[in-house]
C-alpha cells in the first residue's frame, strides 16, 4: 500500500493492523483568496504565524471595510473548520488513539484566545452559503474552505489563489467494501473495482475533472495533475496537515470542540473556561466508550 | 345482547375491547416499559446491542426476540449492560441536586414566594370574615414588594444559576419554564387586546381583520418554514438589521446573544399562537351581557375598572382552560426553537445551549448523540414532573367556576 498511496492516505485507512478500505482522494482546507481584492500586503506569508494573520485582517478591515477571512467554522459548531487553528498552534490532536484529549494544553488555550481575538475582525455569523456569497460579491477577501468549493468559486468568476494556513485536518475519502458484496459472493469483483478506481490513471482523470486531490502517489506526481492550481495550493496545505485519526475515540471530539469554539466566538464563555469544559466533555465521552 | 347473562356477556365484551387494549399495550405501555428499562442501562452509540443473556433485556428488547435476532447488527461494539451505580444516568442528570449547596438554593427560592402565599391566605381570610381592614390591592402590592425585596436580598439569580449547574435536567427544565412563563401571559395579553378591539360594535372591516389576524394559527401546519422566515428576519444581515442600518445604527447579532436569541424564539412563538387566545376570548366576550357594561357606566365606572371587574372575571371560564392547554403545548415546544436557533447559541461544551428546551434537548440526545441511556432517564424524569403538574392543574381548572355560580 505504501508504495502506491500518499502517507497520510495510508495512515487514514489502517487501524488495529488491518486495512479497512482503499483511499480515493484527500482533502483539507486552505485560504481561497480573491486576487483582485487581497493585494500582496494582506497575504499571510507564514502558515503558522497567526498573529500576522490577525494584524493583516485588522488592517484589511480598517482599509477597505470588508472582512478578510470567512470560515464556516467561526461561530458555528464546526470542529473540522477550526482545526487548522488549533493544530497550527501546536495541539497534536483533539483526541489521540488512546483516548487522551488535548484541549486544556497551553497550545489549545493559546489557539482559543486567538480565536476570540479574531472574532473582532470577522463576520459574527458564518456559514457555507454566507462565505460563498460573500466571496463572490467581494464582501470578504478570503474563504477558508476545501477543494469542494473551488468549482463554485470558479463559476462566480472570481480570480482566486490558494494559500495554506495552519495545519488542517487531512480527510481521506475511502472506498470500503460492503457486507452485501461479501454475502453475495461478489467480493472479488468489488475489490477489483475498488483497485481500479484508486489506481493512478483513473485518479488522474478524476483529479483533472473534479479538481480534487488524488491519494495515489502516481497520480499526484503526474505533470498534468501537479500543475493544477487547486492541487498545488491544497497540496501544500495538506503537507502541513494532521490526518484524521481512524480510532473510535475521535468521534467524541466533534461536539465538545465545536460547541466550545462557538461559545468562544460569540463570547458566551471565556477561552480558558471553554477549553476546560471541552476537555471534561471529551473525557466523559471517552469514558462512556470504554 | 342485553339479554345475555353472566360469562357469555363478559366474554363478548372483552372480545370487543380486546383490539383497543392490545393497541394500548403495544403502542403505549410497552414503549414506556422499554424506556424505563433502558434508562437504567448504559446504552449509547458505542453499546447499541442488547446482551440477551440478561433476563430483562431478553424479554424487553425487540432485538432479542427470536423473530428479530437474525437482524441484530453484528460487530458493533460491546453489548449494553445495566448501569454500574444503577441510577447512574439519573445521577448525571440531576444528582448534584441532593447536595447542601443546591438544596439551600432551592430553599431560598421557595422562601422568596412566601409573601405571595401569605397575601393570598390573608385575602381569603378577609373574604370569609367579611370585613375589609386592608384593600386586596394594597395587600397584593405589599406582597409583591416583599417578594422583590427577598429576590435581591437572598440573591435569587445566584441560586437559580447554582441550580442550573446541578445537571442538564434542571438547566433545561428551568429554561423551558421561563419560556412558558414569558410566552403564555404575553400571548394572553395580546389576544385580549385584539379580542376587545375586534369586539367593538361598529368596527369597519371586522371580518377582514378577523381572517387576517387568524392567519398565524392557520399557518401552524407549515410552522417550520415560517420559523425559518423569522430566523431570516433576525440574522446578522437579515431584514431587521438592514432596517436598523438604514437609520444609521448597527443592529445586534440577534442569534448569537443568548438573551436576544431567547427573545426571538419567544416572539416567534407569540406570533404563532396569539390567534388561539384571541378567538377563545372573542367567543367569551360575546357571551357577556351588555347590560352589565351599561349599569357600570351609570355607576360611574371608568374603562379600566370595567375591564378588571366585569370583563376579566366573566371570561375566566374560557381563558383558564385555554391557558392551561397553551402552557402544556408551550412546554413541549420543539419546531420553532429548533428551526430558528437549532438549540440556541452554544454556551460551552457539554452543557445545553441557550434555547435548548425540553424537547430540543431530548431530540439532540437521541438523534444526534445517541445517548439512549441519558435520554430515556430524562424522559422518565420529565414524565414524573409533568404527572405532578397535571394533577395540580386538574385542581386549578376546577377553579373555572364562572362568576355566576
Amino acid at each position: 500500500m505504501e508504495s502506491n498511496y500518499e502517507p497520510a492516505a495510508v495512515a487514514g485507512v489502517q487501524w488495529s493492523d488491518l486495512i479497512w478500505g482503499l483511499p480515493e482522494s484527500q482533502e483539507g482546507i486552505a485560504l481561497v483568496y480573491n486576487k483582485t481584492l487581497v493585494t500582496d500586503e494582506y497575504l499571510p506569508k507564514d502558515p503558522f504565524n497567526f498573529e500576522d494573520l490577525y494584524e493583516k485582517a485588522k488592517k484589511f478591515k480598517e482599509d477597505t471595510g470588508n472582512v478578510l477571512v470567512c470560515n464556516q467554522g467561526f461561530g458555528g459548531s464546526d470542529a473540522y473548520h477550526v482545526s487548522p487553528i488549533y493544530f497550527g498552534f501546536g495541539v497534536p490532536a483533539y483526541v489521540d488513539e488512546d483516548g487522551k484529549a488535548y484541549m486544556n494544553t497551553p497550545e489549545a488555550i493559546a489557539a482559543a484566545e486567538w480565536l476570540k481575538k479574531f472574532s473582532t475582525v470577522s463576520f459574527a455569523e458564518n456559514s457555507y452559503d454566507i462565505c460563498n456569497a460573500a466571496l463572490a460579491e467581494g464582501k470578504t477577501g478570503m474563504w477558508w474552505t476545501g477543494p469542494w468549493a473551488v468549482a463554485g468559486v470558479e463559476a462566480s468568476g472570481v480570480d482566486y489563489g490558494i494559500l495554506p494556513m495552519g495545519s488542517p485536518f487531512v480527510g481521506i475519502k475511502v472506498l470500503m467494501m460492503s457486507k452485501n458484496a461479501v454475502d453475495r459472493g461478489n467480493a472479488e469483483i468489488a475489490l477489483d473495482i475498488m483497485k481500479y478506481f484508486t489506481s493512478a490513471e483513473v485518479q488522474k482523470k478524476i483529479a483533472l475533472v473534479n479538481k480534487t486531490i488524488p491519494a495515489a502517489t502516481g497520480a499526484l506526481k503526474d505533470p498534468e495533475v501537479a500543475t493544477l492550481g487547486a492541487v498545488v495550493g491544497f497540496g501544500a496545505a495538506l503537507n502541513l496537515g494532521v490526518p484524521m485519526s481512524p480510532s473510535p475515540y475521535s468521534s467524541a471530539q466533534w461536539g465538545p470542540v465545536g460547541d466550545a469554539s462557538a461559545a468562544i466566538w460569540t463570547g458566551a464563555q471565556e477561552p480558558v473556561a471553554a477549553m476546560e469544559a471541552a476537555q471534561a466533555a471529551i473525557e466523559e465521552a471517552v469514558a462512556g466508550m470504554q | 345482547m342485553s339479554a345475555w347473562m353472566g360469562r357469555r356477556k363478559w366474554f363478548t365484551v372483552t372480545l370487543f375491547l380486546l383490539p383497543t387494549i392490545l393497541a394500548i399495550l403495544v403502542f403505549n405501555v410497552y414503549p414506556i416499559l422499554l424506556n424505563t428499562y433502558v434508562s437504567f442501562t448504559n446504552r449509547n452509540k458505542f453499546r447499541p446491542n442488547p446482551d440477551c443473556e440478561i433476563t430483562l433485556t431478553g424479554l424487553l428488547d425487540p432485538l432479542c426476540w427470536p423473530a428479530f435476532r437474525a437482524n441484530a447488527p453484528k460487530g458493533l461494539g460491546k453489548p449494553y449492560q445495566l448501569q454500574d451505580p444503577i441510577l447512574g444516568n439519573y445521577d448525571k442528570l440531576m444528582g448534584k441536586l441532593f447536595q447542601p449547596d443546591a438544596l439551600k438554593s432551592l430553599l431560598w427560592i421557595m422562601i422568596a414566594f412566601v409573601p405571595l402565599l401569605g397575601v393570598r391566605f390573608l385575602n381569603k381570610r378577609q373574604e370569609k370574615s367579611g370585613e375589609e381592614k386592608f384593600s386586596p390591592g394594597m395587600l397584593w402590592l405589599i406582597g409583591i414588594l416583599l417578594t422583590v425585596a427577598l429576590f435581591f436580598i437572598l440573591n435569587i439569580p445566584g441560586s437559580v444559576n447554582k441550580l442550573m449547574q446541578t445537571g442538564d435536567f434542571l438547566a433545561v427544565v428551568i429554561r423551558t419554564v421561563i419560556f412558558v412563563a414569558l410566552r403564555v401571559p404575553l400571548t394572553f395579553v395580546l389576544g385580549l387586546i385584539l379580542a376587545i378591539i375586534l369586539n367593538i360594535e361598529d368596527l369597519k372591516g371586522k371580518t377582514f381583520f378577523r381572517v387576517v389576524l387568524f392567519i398565524p394559527w392557520g399557518a401552524s401546519s407549515v410552522a417550520i418554514l415560517l420559523a425559518l422566515v423569522w430566523q431570516f428576519l433576525f440574522r446578522q444581515q437579515g431584514t431587521i438589521n438592514q432596517i436598523i442600518s438604514q437609520f444609521g445604527g448597527t443592529g445586534p447579532i440577534w442569534l448569537n446573544n443568548p438573551i436576544l436569541a431567547f427573545g426571538v424564539v419567544v416572539l416567534a412563538d407569540i406570533w404563532f399562537s396569539y390567534p388561539f387566545f384571541m378567538v377563545s376570548i372573542l367567543g367569551a366576550l360575546q357571551s357577556v351581557p351588555s347590560e352589565l357594561y351599561e349599569a357600570a357606566e351609570v355607576d360611574g365606572a371608568g374603562w379600566w375598572t370595567q375591564l378588571l371587574r366585569i370583563t376579566l372575571p366573566l371570561i375566566r371560564p374560557a381563558v383558564v382552560p385555554a391557558a392551561v392547554l397553551t402552557s402544556i403545548t408551550a412546554f413541549q415546544m420543539f419546531g420553532t426553537a429548533f428551526a430558528i436557533t437549532g438549540g440556541g447559541p452554544q454556551r460551552g461544551a457539554g452543557i445545553p445551549g441557550a434555547t435548548e428546551f425540553v424537547m430540543v434537548y431530548a431530540y439532540k440526545q437521541i438523534f444526534q448523540q445517541q445517548n439512549y441511556g441519558t435520554a430515556t432517564a430524562f424522559a422518565v424524569l420529565i414524565f414524573i414532573m409533568l404527572f405532578i403538574a397535571t394533577l395540580y392543574s386538574l385542581r386549578v381548572t376546577k377553579m373555572t367556576k364562572g362568576a355566576f355560580e
